[in-house]
């Protein structure tokens, strides 16, 4: 593992030398620290470049955080507006071309994926996930496939901003327009695709055929990836988790193993706790620096993501680390201010849970948290949880936070749009 | 310390308790009419006005987007807190507005029936009476629906089963899972104010089957102006329009215009935002502590208030004396024709703020309660003391008032 961090290290320092001469605001931002690039030559000098964070990003767009000489009309930029899962706004600028090789070298993880890309000349693509994860409008009735379709080709899906609220006309049309596109993948929030699953299977319709299915945007759960296998099946598209930021695009992907990599070619990555490198099965957030990256580099990039790093090698074989993505680090739910459950823990406690369709557990004070969940008959009055749910999530939390667990027959979006289904609002 | 005052730490939350009167602890007893407000519902509606003042929806700008999120999550909230869909709940000024854009939807005519149960607030009947046949659910001096009564109403066919789950005047709880299965039975639309039952007690509206159901921020320790409406799927699609204006059309031109889905079809114009931070606030408190335990202590200071009430032979209890009950009393003095001048006795001598009248229940209050009543009514707020200064205000009083 170490050394595929110093594969990416030397690339790391490029991206600084370069970012420090030709990015206004990343000379001015190591400057105030005492740096320069000649003083950085190891990991721990690296450490002492202060880390950026969005709020760096959107206060310098444009002039600060673009390469000299880069303008918004240049042809190949592909602009992305996101408020993502934060609620941050931020306008960020990619080259298409860094954004595709970020992709394809990220998807050598997963060699069936990377031939449905690959196979795909036209690339066509359907997007089904939170409508502001998407440029353009797609949440009202009023939307046409023209006018939601990408500049890049992608064809984003109509659904309403509350999911689960999605109206039957327009679970229709985003169906009828999978059959009528024909896309090679779909590219999906895994909640969002899970809902769509799971219309499908109550309306008797077959999926709609597509290579491969990318669930990003969201922690996969494994109730939703059960969903979305049930409907299509042994035969069906390649499933992959892919971990992606609007911002730098795809950074890792899961391997036929199960187990995501993540693309230390196209990024130096750290996983630190505090201030330090995490050991292999510590809980650490993750920081990004860009490397190659000639419109927008990006520092040592705060992403508020957590991983743990997972020791050993891969039975796949491929070389970038592999890691288990735990969530936000503000999804965390949280005893005496430290951490006790992540949404990724909450996730492997309630497994693939064919007992339920949907859930979402809220902390929203340290003394209790409310477990909700639509049973998958759909009727709340119908409770189907196991016996022992209360008393494993009561293990998992400690004595001090109470456990409300409920049946119901909805579960309102994050104002994101985005289902989450571990939501914290303790201050941290 | 008494069980009735489970909820004595939140007292610092609720500036208006420190105040005096004439050096004299105020005592606030007039919850049913509009509740408190605590520091954090205050403070969230001055970081809205003094830190966003932005508009909602449409703009580009970081502070629209802020409010706008603000205002949909709390939306979030509160159908999480009802047990509704983001979609079915409405922002509306209070109940008042809620029945009446839902009454003024449904095209009732002079032929349609209303049931309207008698002891509920006029919010509740003038919509009806405005639009439609009504016909009154007799409910009796304690508070009961006369369930054979009912029944044979529903066998009129009324469009509608205008329900009311705990009255303001008596504090009673009317079994609303049962009314509400008997008029849809009968093809009925059911539409409940919640207004009192809402800020003391769970209330799971699609549990309960409601067609529509109303309640207002002020009583939950929110702020006054605005209130909710839920939507039940019979008429989330279903209602047209009440007002018209910006943010509620998707399509306008010279020809036509397209209203937007619901809820955002019932609110045109610019909504009361800093409302919508304070509901946040407001049901973030009543969560934080726990809404069964606020509707135990509901319960323990409603069967305080008729103990007290009962060991007085110079009070009749207009209501329930025992079973399904909240925090709310209502009495009539014995000898005393004009209840205000009391009111205002206990208000400006013993620091007591309590409330005199029919309380917008006329037609209940002139059969039973000789046309006005004395009401006490208690939050979470409220403690034992609060009450026993209440009654020992009335104990000194009333010889003196009374003829």
């Amino acid at each position: 593992m170490t050394d595929t961090y110093q594969s990416s290290f030397a690339g790391a320092l490029e991206e600084i030398a370069e970012a420090y001469e030709r990015v206004p605001f990343f000379k001015g931002h190591m400057d105030a620290a005492g740096l320069r690039p000649g003083n950085v030559s190891t990991p721990a000098d690296f450490r002492r470049i202060p880390a950026t964070s969005k709020v760096d990003y959107r206060r310098n767009f444009p002039a600060g955080v673009l390469v000299r000489g880069t303008a918004l009309s240049d042809p190949f930029v592909f602009r992305s507006q996101s408020s993502g899962t934060t609620g941050e706004r931020l306008l960020t600028i990619a080259h298409s071309y860094t954004l595709a090789e970020r992709m394809t070298t990220t998807a050598t993880v997963n060699p069936a994926l990377s031939s449905v890309f690959s196979g795909a000349t036209e690339q066509r693509v359907c997007r089904f996930a939170a409508p502001n994860c998407s440029d353009v409008e797609c949440a009202t009735p009023f939307t046409t496939p023209e006018s939601r379709t990408l500049p890049d080709g992608t064809r984003v899906l109509p659904v309403a901003h509350d999911l689960l609220s999605t109206p039957d006309s327009m679970i229709d049309q985003a169906v009828e327009e999978i059959v009528d596109y024909r896309p090679h993948w779909l590219y999906t929030d895994p909640m969002h695709m899970a809902f769509l699953a799971r219309n499908l299977k109550a309306r008797g319709i077959a999926p709609p055929p597509a290579g491969g299915v990318v669930l990003t945007y969201n922690l996969v759960t494994r109730s939703a990836r059960r969903q979305v296998a049930d409907v299509y099946g042994t035969d069906g598209p390649v499933l992959s988790e892919v971990v992606s930021m609007s911002e730098l695009g795809w950074m890792g992907m899961e391997c036929p193993h199960g187990f995501v990599h993540m693309n230390t070619d196209s990024f130096y990555l750290e996983f630190l706790v505090g201030d330090r490198p995490a050991e292999p099965g510590e809980l650490a957030e993750m920081y990004v620096t860009s490397i190659g990256d000639e419109i927008s580099p990006h520092l040592r990039y705060r992403t508020g993501d957590l991983f743990t790093l997972l020791d050993g090698r891969c039975p796949c074989g491929h070389r970038f680390p592999r890691v288990e993505f735990h969530g936000r680090g503000t999804h965390l739910v949280l005893r005496q201010g430290e951490p006790v459950l992540t949404p990724h823990q909450l996730d492997k406690l309630v497994g693939p849970a064919e007992w339920l369709a949907a859930y979402k557990l809220r902390q929203a004070d340290e003394e209790r948290v409310r477990f909700r969940y639509i049973p998958s008959s759909g009727d709340p009055a119908e409770p189907s949880h196991p016996a022992d749910l209360p008393d494993r999530l009561r293990a998992a939390l400690g004595p001090d936070i109470a456990v409300d667990i409920e049946p119901v027959g909805y579960i309102e979006c994050e104002r994101s749009g985005k289902f989450l289904c571990c939501v914290s609002e303790v201050p941290r | 310390m008494s069980t009735a005052t489970s909820f004595l730490g939140v007292r610092a939350d609720f500036p208006v308790l420190s105040r005096t009167v004439d050096g004299v602890p105020l005592v606030y007893l007039d919850s049913a009419a509009t509740s408190l407000k605590p520091r954090q519902v205050t403070d969230a509606m001055v970081h809205y006005y003094t830190q966003v003042s932005a508009n909602i929806h449409r703009g580009k700008h970081m502070l629209s987007e802020e409010a706008s999120d603000e205002y949909e999550r709390t939306r979030q909230r509160v159908a999480e807190f009802v047990g509704a869909r983001c979609e079915s709940v409405v922002f509306t000024p209070g109940t008042t507005y809620g029945v009446n854009l839902v009454a003024a939807g449904l095209g009732l005519t002079g032929d349609d029936l209303v049931l309207v149960g008698a002891d509920t607030h006029h919010s509740q009947q003038l919509p009806w009476r405005a639009r439609a046949q009504v016909e009154f659910i007799p409910v009796g001096p304690d508070g009961a629906v006369d369930l054979d009564r009912y029944a044979a109403l529903l066998r009129r066919r009324p469009a509608v089963v205008a329900i009311t789950h705990c009255s303001n005047v008596t504090g009673a709880y009317v079994p609303v899972a049962e009314l509400t299965a008997l008029a849809k039975a009968a093809g009925a639309l059911v539409v409940l104010d919640g207004a009192q039952s809402v800020p003391h007690r769970p209330v799971d509206v699609a549990a309960l089957g409601a067609d529509a159901m109303v309640f207002s921020a002020h009583k939950m320790l929110g702020p006054t102006g605005i209130g909710v409406l839920v939507l039940g799927p019979e008429l989330v699609d279903r209602l047209p329009p009440f007002a018209f204006g910006g943010g509620m059309v998707d399509w306008v031109d010279t020809e036509k215009v397209v209203w937007r889905r619901a809820p955002h079809r019932f609110e045109a114009g610019t909504p009361h935002i800093a409302g919508t931070y304070g509901l946040h606030a407001a049901v973030d408190y009543l969560d934080r502590l726990g809404m069964a335990e606020v509707a135990e202590h509901d319960r323990r200071l409603g069967e305080l208030l008729c103990a007290k009430a009962m060991q007085r032979d110079y009070l009749s209890v207009l209501g329930p004396l025992t079973g399904d009950r909240g925090g709310i009393l209502s009495v009539a003095v014995r000898g005393c024709r004009d209840l205000s001048e009391l009111a205002r006795i206990l208000s400006d001598s013993y620091g007591v703020m309590c409330r005199t009248g029919h309380h917008c229940a006329q037609p209940y209050v002139d059969a039973f309660g000789n046309g006005q009543v004395l009401r006490i009514s208690s939050h979470v707020y409220t403690t034992e003391e609060d009450i026993n200064a209440a009654f020992d205000a009335l104990d000194e009083a009333f010889p003196l008032v009374s003829r």
